[in-house]
């Protein structure tokens, strides 16, 4: 089941990945083509595509922590060996996964007050839903550390 | 409290614990210790989606991604070599450039080593260079190349500094060669010293080795070009470059094919600029705690009083910058330590343009710096060798890129006079 569930993860978030990057390069292209032969320019859909860096960067670190390869100072690991090390991994995974929890409820906060003082994106999208990347991308990065103690098929696949 | 925090922090990061979460996770104790909302933590990371130069991050990654599992490679291998093979060194010369040509669109995340290297080495023993010398240029290649556009460790400097990528681009130019005109030099010197055989040179040879990397050749000059000739920004040199070498590679050329490559490239992609971002979008929250806590203020107070000329301040920032390459990896360094010493240096009147350029030469001799220096690690890897075999094979590339440093760094008008005459 919770192997189930960290597969469904990777699958969506995989598509997600994809599409956000191609739909950038594709966009951010016609942008400049159009700028510099039409002089015809979109400043909302500069900003918006900002913003997709955005969740670029959240499906990318989700991606990353599937594959167990964040950027981490790893010179302790390296001296523990078997036992050891799965205690530190699953320490280190529970931390990670409890600060991810709380980032995304600060998320959330940040959001509500967006929603408070309707900010928009381009100047027609209500910013929050842009946004919501933040909290949703936190829970989703604590899931997935999580799921480093619970799957035990969990490095083989990440090989 | 601020002390306990940080010592904590320090801790988890010696742990082992994801760099972003760690800073993450000091970042919003900070704040509710000095009472102030940990929300602002989130308001600082969503800074990050306004910084105009985001963009060119994932568009440069995209294109070098893709550059890099297709054959181009080896089609500008074979170019500089029918070019330059001839030549004493001439081959050492060439595997210098490629690498660099290489790894400016790829990061100096080890992909250099392990994929080029593998190209080149064959290349260089048949030549009848000696292994050690052999060894030696490959690893000292692995990072060559991050002073060039559009590297991306360039790129995040800018973004983190808030200094022109336009401006940084055209002041790599200029020391980068210096490095690779140095270890050229050096190359010739062992080529002489023990003659090795050399290709003819040959126009036949080159023309057709042209043809085949024809579709590879516009893209440094749509990136240098472009942008030197102020006919684009570097953002939107991104956008043209990703385009153009996903429309090359996959339609054109059809080294790659849309239906098996392209979502395993693009997630790939899209892994290394993820794992990057997200400890960027947690240290804007960290930046902006050190700068409420007026932290770079007191370092500068602090280093002020011991440190009086600008020359003894470039020395200990060389030497610290060394440790810091060779601890951390290249991106959390920028990360991490450039927002602190910016002040610092352009309170010394250090230009912040120089001093990028001064950072990312340090950073790009750590990665061979021993005892934990990447390029060392990597190169041991790939070569099945001991790590010790590789500290002493690189020493001679070690040092030759120590002098260029010091040149880099005591005269700032390499990387600033090509400013001021494009201006």
């Amino acid at each position: 089941m919770v192997h189930k569930i960290r597969l469904i993860i990777e699958k969506c978030v995989s598509y997600l990945a994809v599409f956000l990057m191609l739909a950038l390069v594709i966009l951010s292209f016609l942008q400049v083509v159009l700028r510099n032969f039409f002089s015809i320019g979109f400043s909302s859909i500069e900003e918006l595509m900002r913003n997709g860096v955005l969740w670029i960067a959240f499906t990318g670190a989700i991606l990353t922590t599937l594959r167990g390869r964040h950027i981490a100072f790893d010179i302790l690991p390296r001296f523990l060996k078997d036992k050891k090390k799965v205690i530190l991994d699953w320490v280190l995974s529970i931390s990670a996964s409890a600060t991810c929890l709380f980032l995304a409820w600060l998320g959330v906060n940040f959001l509500r007050l967006e929603i408070e003082m309707e900010s928009q994106i381009g100047g027609f999208c209500p910013a929050w839903i842009v946004e919501i990347i933040i909290p949703i991308g936190f829970v989703l990065l604590s899931i997935v550390f999580s799921l480093r103690v619970l799957d035990r098929k969990y490095d083989e696949i990440a090989k | 409290m601020t002390l306990v925090i940080t010592a904590l922090a320090v801790i988890l990061i010696l742990l082992g614990l994801p760099l972003f979460v760690a800073i993450g996770f000091t970042a919003s104790l900070q704040f509710s210790n000095s009472g102030i909302d940990p929300t602002v933590v989130i308001v600082e990371l969503y800074r990050l989606a306004s910084a105009p130069t985001l963009l060119a991050i994932p568009l440069f990654t995209m294109a070098g991604y893709i550059l890099a599992e297709s054959r181009a490679p080896k089609r500008l291998l074979n170019l500089a070599d029918a070019l330059l093979g001839w030549m004493p060194g001439g081959v050492a010369i060439v595997s210098l450039t490629t690498c660099a040509l290489f790894t400016c669109f790829t990061g100096a995340s080890g992909i250099t080593i392990i994929a080029i290297g593998g190209l080149i080495y064959p290349i260089l023993k048949k030549q009848a260079y000696t292994e050690k010398f052999s060894h030696g240029l490959i690893t000292a290649s692995g990072s060559l190349g991050l002073l060039f556009p559009p590297s991306l460790p360039l790129i995040l400097y800018g973004i983190v500094a808030s200094v022109s990528i336009d401006k940084l681009f055209i002041a790599g130019i200029l020391p980068g060669i210096l490095i690779i005109c140095l270890l050229s030099i050096y190359s010739i010197q062992q080529d002489i010293a023990k003659v090795t055989k050399r290709s003819q040179f040959s126009l036949r040879h080159i023309l057709k080795t042209t043809k085949e990397a024809i579709w590879e050749i516009p893209i440094p000059i749509i990136i240098i070009g472009g942008i030197y000739g102020g006919l684009i920004t570097a953002v939107e040199a991104s956008s043209i470059t990703a385009f153009y070498v996903l429309v090359v590679e996959f339609l054109i050329k059809k080294d790659l094919s849309l239906k098996n490559d392209l979502s395993r490239i693009v997630r790939d992609g899209v892994q290394l600029v993820g794992g990057i971002l997200i400890i960027l979008c947690c240290s804007m929250g960290l930046t902006a705690f050190f700068i409420d806590a007026q932290i770079p203020q007191k370092a500068l107070a602090w280093i002020q009083g011991i440190i009086f000329s600008k020359i003894t301040f470039l020395l200990l920032l060389n030497i610290f910058l060394l440790i810091v390459g060779a601890v951390l990896d290249i991106f959390s360094a920028i990360i991490i330590v450039v927002p602190l010493i910016v002040p610092i240096a352009i309170s010394y009147g250090i230009n912040p343009i120089h001093l990028g350029i001064i950072f990312l030469t340090n950073l790009e001799i750590g990665y061979l710096t021993p005892p934990i220096g990447l390029n060392l690690f990597i190169s041991s890897f790939r070569f099945k060798k001991s790590i010790l075999y590789f500290y002493r094979v690189s020493l001679p590339f070690l040092g030759i890129m120590a002098i260029a440093l010091l040149l880099i760094t005591y005269f700032p008008f390499l990387s600033l006079i090509l400013i001021n005459l494009f201006k």
